[in-house]
């Protein structure tokens, strides 16, 4: 059941009209959600259910070993046993096939053939998001941040919660548990905010996402025959098209989990306005950022730290060394989180090698323009960093977005030719004009979490006459549904 | 909660009201200026339609006296409504040529031109002005979803069809959405592996497909109009492929239409430079086969047009 589709409009309301009228009970709402959730995940397909039920189940039974285990030692044990559990299901589901392949290829090129190894194992859908709820929830029980959850319904609810098992926010049960367990009042602002980020979010993936789609697609395919412009112009739209399918996903997702009376976090924040690499990973699928920060950045750069007792390594600043090492790996392993392809590996190792020189580069940089009076603040400073900025996103998800290493460094050698000076072929017009309007109106409001966050002196008929003209908008103009991208992680 | 509901519902019947006024309004909009927009030359009286082998192969501006409103995925039914719709509008017309190759008539092209959500509201969404009760009937029946969101996509195509039929001077060979020759670039002989669709009796054939096709001949009787099932070139690596069972359903179908001829240029030769795949011509191979095709029909001494037996 797709958020983009008649079906979940129809899931959506009836849930809505139910769970409300349950108000005097939180349990049986709690449990109305849970098989709602159920029901949705099911959909797509429903023996992927069980594999839901086993992993939540896993972790409820694991999560009160943790807490209960005698002494560090016991706790430690059952956390790697947990640890183990979670991303061993992961890694068969997404990874199988890779290593697999990976290992056929090295035996392949000591000589010998292996033959008959052809087992396609389907990926069950948002498992990698589900994997990391579980993941934080047991590391966040062993770090005595939360405590073992000793309600199995509402377990099972904070790890399969219907608007985030999908595509996220990686909402961690920290922060979800305890709105699932408090009491939750229908809050008329909250709910209208959350029917206007629905609707935003439906805007710009119907709109804008799925229109793109088709001219990304073909430009993609169809690379070794176009110019370096027409491939520039398709990295600008994919650039726009992935952005606008996942914040669209995001948006829906909040506004659905506002009208059920949960707050989650925001996911984006005008990442392509952004200064610096710094600042767009601030902006850019905010919860899965923080979430590798917490659970692996900063332990792996403590634990090597308290390791270390010099002031340089390899003739390296301690302090540098550390974040190097701890960077790569948490972008090695960002990278593959995506995704079993060479291609996510590079695009998160040179976000990660982007992010080291940007902090390499930060006091000469500071020196330079105290020398040359600039200050930090200056326009056209802010102006050329967030271009440059750009253009190495742009870049980056062209390795992204193609089908393999090779043909990402085909792509980008073409697209940067001499031809990328010459007039591209015929470009959709219709598309490039809402585009630009996307962009431009997520400028104008980006200090607000949303496009449709009024103010109240904005009149009920402006306010009204918008929500009209997206609604006639998505219908008419709306590009044909597509699954969102990153239902493929 | 209460005010919530009640907002909503009165917002959804806004967009509701709005939305079917404009519905309206672009259907009168096209009704009132049908003939307007069907209109085509007077010396225009071949017409070339059909799927893409059609639209890829067949250049108009090379075939005197043509108009080529062929379009890429197109089912028989969307043929028929764009005949009958020409047909009525320009006595002129004295043949016409519908694309007729071997897999037109499978169950899978049926569930793909016809019955899938993309094409559906994409075909929808351009002729939707064209279609009877009986074609909406089952469309909706078949994909009610993909038909009403055509049915609302239509509103901005009626819209422009309209508006670009006002500027227009006179009767020309320029319909808007209405398919049209179109110039294949790509040359990418192995990426079409052809109709493979299993093994003989595994052929499944698509009755919808069938039954349009009669009627577009039955609708050709009823004008006096000559239609010509057309088999444009295909690879020669494609025709030896072809599956027996898929070529016999075509020649069984093509025999119960005996009123109708057959133009089957699969075998026309041409270098691998002039396909842009194994069932497509490129523009390459579109202008020299256009050139044939044009003296096949104009040879004769006088020029005049040859019919085809």
């Amino acid at each position: 059941m797709l958020f983009n589709s008649i079906e979940f409009a129809f899931f959506l309301l009836i849930v809505f009209l139910i769970y409300w009228q349950l108000k005097s009970s939180g349990r049986i709402q709690n449990l109305l959600l849970l098989a709602a959730s159920y029901v949705f995940y099911g959909w797509w397909d429903w023996r992927f259910l069980i594999l839901l039920a086993s992993i939540s189940t896993f972790n409820y039974l694991i999560g009160i070993k943790i807490e209960t285990g005698r002494g560090d030692w016991h706790k430690k044990f059952y956390l790697i046993v947990g640890l183990v559990i979670n991303l061993g299901v992961l890694g068969f589901f997404k990874y199988f096939n890779f290593f697999i392949n990976g290992f056929i290829d090295l035996v392949a090129l000591c000589g010998y053939q292996i033959q008959g190894v052809a087992i396609k194992v389907v990926l069950p859908l948002g498992i990698s998001f589900y994997t990391f709820l579980s993941i934080s929830y047991i590391l966040d029980i062993y770090k005595d941040q939360i405590s073992a959850e000793r309600d199995y319904p509402d377990l099972l609810l904070a790890l399969s919660f219907f608007p985030i098992i999908l595509a996220g926010p990686i909402q961690r049960p920290s922060s979800l548990l305890p709105q699932i367990k408090s009491a939750r009042k229908f809050e008329y602002t909250h709910a209208v905010d959350g029917m206007r980020q629905i609707l935003w979010g439906l805007f710009v993936k119907i709109v804008i996402a799925d229109n793109i789609s088709p001219f990304v697609d073909q430009v993609f395919s169809n690379y070794p025959t176009l110019n370096g412009s027409t491939l520039f112009v398709g990295a600008l739209f994919y650039t726009i098209q992935i952005y606008a399918d996942f914040s669209g996903y995001s948006h829906i997702a909040i506004g659905t989990a506002s009208l059920l009376g949960f707050r989650l976090m925001q996911n984006f924040k005008t990442p392509y306005y952004a200064r610096d690499i710094v600042d767009f990973w601030k902006r850019w699928h905010i919860s899965l950022t923080t979430w590798f920060r917490d659970y692996l950045f900063l332990p792996v750069s403590f634990s090597i730290s308290w390791r270390i007792k010099t002031d340089k390594v390899l003739l390296i600043r301690t302090d540098l060394f550390i974040y190097i090492i701890a960077s790569l790996l948490t972008w090695f392993l960002t990278g593959l989180w995506h995704g079993a392809n060479y291609t996510f590996l590079i695009w998160g190792l040179l976000h990660g090698l982007m992010l080291i020189l940007y902090r390499i580069q930060a006091k000469p940089r500071k020196r330079i323009l105290k020398k040359l009076k600039i200050t930090n603040d200056n326009i056209w400073l802010l102006i050329t960093e967030g271009l440059l900025t750009f253009f190495f996103i742009v870049i980056t998800w062209v390795i992204f977005r193609s089908e393999s290493v090779h043909a990402s460094f085909a792509y980008i050698q073409r697209m940067l030719s001499s031809s990328l000076f010459t007039s591209p072929g015929d470009l959709p017009l219709k598309e490039i004009v809402f585009a630009m309007l996307f962009l431009l109106a997520e400028f104008v409001k980006r200090h607000k979490s949303h496009l449709l966050q009024f103010n109240a002196s904005d009149g009920l008929l402006i306010r009204w006459g918008i929500y009209v003209c997206l609604v006639v908008v998505i219908l008419f103009f709306g590009g044909s549904a597509r699954q969102f991208i990153y239902f493929q992680f | 909660m209460k005010t919530l509901v009640l907002k909503f519902s009165l917002f959804i019947m806004i967009c509701i009201t709005l939305i079917t006024g404009l519905l309206y309004v672009s259907n009168i909009l096209i009704d009132n200026n049908k003939s307007r927009i069907l209109s085509i030359n007077q010396d225009t009286y071949l017409v070339f339609a059909g799927n893409s082998t059609v639209e890829c192969s067949v250049d108009d501006r090379l075939i005197n006296h043509s108009i080529n409103i062929a379009q890429a995925g197109e089912a028989y039914l969307y043929s028929y409504a764009k005949i009958k719709a020409l047909l009525e509008e320009n006595p002129q017309i004295k043949n016409v040529f519908i694309s007729y190759s071997y897999a037109d008539l499978l169950l899978e092209k049926e569930m793909t031109w016809l019955l899938d959500d993309y094409f559906m509201v994409e075909k929808v969404r351009n002729y939707h002005y064209l279609l009877d009760r009986q074609e909406r009937a089952f469309l909706v029946k078949s994909n009610p979803a993909a038909y009403f969101n055509g049915v609302l996509k239509s509103v901005i195509v009626n819209f422009e069809i309209a508006a670009r039929s006002f500027s227009k001077k006179g009767a020309s060979n320029s319909i808007p959405s209405f398919g049209g020759y179109k110039r294949l670039d790509r040359d990418k002989l192995s990426e079409d592996p052809g109709p493979e669709t299993g093994k003989d009796e595994n052929v499944l054939q698509s009755k919808t497909q069938i039954k349009y096709l009669r009627l577009i001949s039955q609708l050709c009787g009823q004008h006096s109009v000559r239609l010509v099932l057309l088999n444009p070139p295909k690879h020669q690596s494609y025709n030896d492929n072809v599956n027996p069972g898929i070529r016999q359903l075509w020649l069984d179908v093509r025999n119960s239409l005996p009123s109708d001829s057959l133009l089957d240029l699969s075998g026309f030769l041409l270098p691998d430079s002039c396909f842009g795949d194994l069932s497509h011509l490129n523009y390459k191979g579109a202008m020299v086969f256009s050139h044939h095709l044009n003296e096949i029909l104009f040879s004769n001494p006088g020029g005049n047009f040859n019919e085809i037996n």
